[in-house]
């Protein structure tokens, strides 16, 4: 592939991951604001086509990585981890069931229950929706916003770092209060939800009294429902609701609640990271180039190029770092000496700015 | 020199070819005329096997040739900044004479002979290098940026200008003899041979004073349009403060300003992180005073006036 295509290539990736986070950011939103399950839907498949596009773009890069011997370079310098946590896993856990469960029609509330077990994989494996917000870290890796390698390589390296450590601790505290079984806002529902079935049969009353009770049936016939199903048709996804079953008695219970506290914490974790991001690249990144990579730039043009004499500019407040007291050694012995010299010596052809190459096609 | 018609053509298509290319765009037209004889003389090697084809100029050895391209390339430049000096020397105020001389001023006559004296310097190939500072400086009004401030400061500079040197007259005239006088600085190449110079630098020669002296007293002689002190700055800028601490203050200020802007380039990109090139001129020049025989103190003013502008 030419460089031309590759570059177009890079730039759709590049858009891609902008247009993914807010994707992110917008269905976690959806919930909060209680968006229709209508526009719900269409962002959860949008999701599926994200991460379907990435699960793609991880795949061909892994095989060119193949091809080329390099995978350890791809997994482990060029941060091909994250192209893998942020794609194959998301879709196998998170949108893709989620879009089965959709598909299936598992938003209709009053539909059959049969495609229960997709659900209960969906709602098991929430945890790792996490992962998406690794994704800030690749749009990250596709900016580059100075022209130092080695800045470049600082900046994603603690920027990496952070934010992978704060995922890291997100998803393994997930995992930890689920298999200590530490009480949460969704088993505390459960508890109530329990307690609300068990009460059911000898108070039927506590239905209307219970507002997370949505439906209560009998043998398939509706003995109580809180709404009509035009209003369940349209606010409900496969997501909203809870179905179980007690002594004969099926129950549906509206968890929309828990939904938007997880879904405001995801939020939160996203502008979390975010800020992260946004303050090593807005102000960590400047203070590296301009106390590590700008000095060093200038003196490595002033030893590489004779015509080169600017000086490192040396800001006081940084006087006494290492680097700025080899700038001022630079500046007041080496630019000196490198001037005298060439005061005495004849130019040569690395001192001018016309070069050989410059006028090959001339002749 | 005398060249054929033939050669002289392919010699202007090569040269006007070279002074077009882009890598020389931010150079002066002397700078750039510079930087091609140099290019020359670095890559003969390269060069010859095709500039001595069928196609150039068979059969001549590369003395010939580069002295042909040479002339040709003196002429194109001539061509261009021959009527940007007149221009110039039009421009410049010439009232100053009256300050350093009480006698009627006839403006007109000392313009020709300046400009009579700056056509015969520029056939020296070693004053037109020098003479590519002194230009840059006057046509980017550096003396005029510098004066400005010295003026406004009142320092050592100032101390020297109008209690040393005696130049009892306004900032814009003080301005105008600086300029001249660097314009007229590299006169002396046309006078002297190498066994004059005291030390070869790039930034011009350094003669000794008595050498100096004589010549400056020699041309007052012959140009009377011109006042005395004129000629003694001029050719005084070419002398070390480190050889006679009673150099003329503009002679020292020229000589700074000159070589300055020998290789300056107004549109030059700095790097992030690096000084302006002005600043980090005049620190290296502070640490080279004694080499190019500067005056470490107006270096020290000129430095704080670079940083405190951000020049």
């Amino acid at each position: 592939m030419d460089r031309k295509n590759y570059q177009v290539l890079e730039n759709i990736v590049l858009a891609a991951i902008f247009f993914v986070l807010v994707q992110t950011f917008v269905e976690d939103l959806a919930i909060v604001a209680g968006w229709s399950w209508d526009v719900r839907r269409i962002l959860i498949l949008t999701g599926l086509g994200f991460d379907l596009f990435f699960t793609i773009e991880f795949l061909t890069r892994l095989y060119r990585a193949i091809a080329r011997g390099s995978v350890r370079e791809y997994i482990v310098l060029r941060r091909g981890w994250i192209d893998l946590l942020a794609s194959v896993p998301l879709l196998l856990l998170s949108s893709g069931p989620s879009a089965i469960a959709v598909l299936m029609g598992g938003g209709a509330i009053t539909g059959a229950a049969g495609i229960l077990n997709v659900l209960k994989v969906v709602k098991a494996v929430r945890i790792a929706r996490i992962l998406r917000l690794l994704r800030v870290l690749k749009i990250f890796k596709q900016i580059k916003n100075t022209d130092s390698a080695m800045a470049q390589r600082h900046i994603s390296k603690i920027t990496t770092m952070g934010v992978a450590v704060f995922v890291g601790i997100l998803l393994f505290a997930s995992i930890f209060v689920q298999m200590l079984g530490l009480p949460t806002a969704a088993s505390e529902n459960e508890k109530i939800i329990s307690e609300v079935m068990i009460a059911y049969e000898t108070n039927p009353d506590l239905a209307e009294s219970c507002s997370d009770l949505l439906i209560v049936k009998k043998s398939g016939e509706t003995v109580f429902t809180r709404y009509d199903n035009d209003f369940y048709k349209m606010n409900f996804g496969f997501n909203d609701y809870v179905y179980a079953e007690y002594m004969g008695w099926e129950f549906f219970f509206d968890i929309r609640g828990v939904e938007k506290v997880q879904s405001m914490d995801n939020l939160l974790f996203f502008v979390i990271i975010l800020a992260l991001v946004l303050a090593y690249t807005l102000f960590y990144s400047p203070h590296f180039a301009i106390t590590v990579s700008d000095p060093i730039h200038v003196m490595r043009r002033g030893l590489e190029e004779k015509s080169y004499n600017f000086e490192v500019k040396i800001n006081p407040e940084y006087a006494g770092d290492d680097i700025f007291k080899l700038a001022e050694n630079y500046n007041n012995i080496y630019l000196p000496l490198k001037d005298r010299t060439q005061a005495e010596d004849l130019p040569d052809a690395d001192s001018l700015e016309l070069k050989f190459d410059d006028i090959k096609n001339m002749f | 020199m005398i060249i054929n018609e033939s050669d002289k053509q392919k010699a202007t298509a090569f040269i006007q070819r070279l002074m077009a290319n882009p890598a020389l765009k931010s150079f002066s037209l002397l700078q750039r005329e510079e930087q091609i004889i140099q290019f020359l003389t670095v890559n003969s090697r390269q060069l010859y096997p095709t500039l001595s084809s069928q196609a150039f100029f068979p059969g001549k050895s590369w003395d010939s040739i580069c002295a042909i391209l040479v002339s040709v390339l003196y002429e194109l430049t001539d061509n261009e900044v021959l009527p940007d000096i007149r221009l110039l020397i039009n421009r410049l105020d010439f009232t100053f004479f009256t300050f350093l001389r009480p006698s009627n001023l006839d403006e007109g006559q000392a313009k020709q002979v300046v400009m009579d004296f700056l056509q015969k310097m520029l056939a020296n190939e070693q004053a037109r290098r020098i003479f590519t500072g002194s230009l840059a400086a006057v046509n980017y009004n550096i003396v005029k940026k510098y004066t400005a401030e010295i003026y406004r400061r009142k320092k050592y500079i100032h101390f020297e200008l109008l209690k040393v040197e005696k130049l009892k007259m306004g900032e814009r005239e003080v301005e105008n003899m600086i300029n001249l006088v660097m314009l007229l600085k590299p006169m002396i190449y046309l006078f002297s041979q190498q066994a004059n110079v005291m030390k070869n630098t790039a930034n011009g020669n350094i003669f000794p004073c008595s050498f100096t002296e004589t010549l400056a007293k020699n041309l007052s002689a012959k140009a009377q349009a011109v006042p005395p002190q004129v000629f003694s700055s001029s050719m005084n800028a070419n002398a070390s403060f480190a050889d006679n601490s009673k150099l003329e203050a503009s002679a020292r200020l020229g000589n700074v300003f000159s070589a300055m802007c020998r290789n300056y380039k107004p549109d030059t990109k700095k790097d992030r992180g690096a000084d302006t090139a002005m600043k980090s001129w005049i620190n290296v020049a502070r640490k080279n005073y004694k080499f190019y025989g500067y005056d470490i103190k107006m270096l020290d003013e000129l430095y704080n006036i670079a940083a405190d502008n951000g020049w």
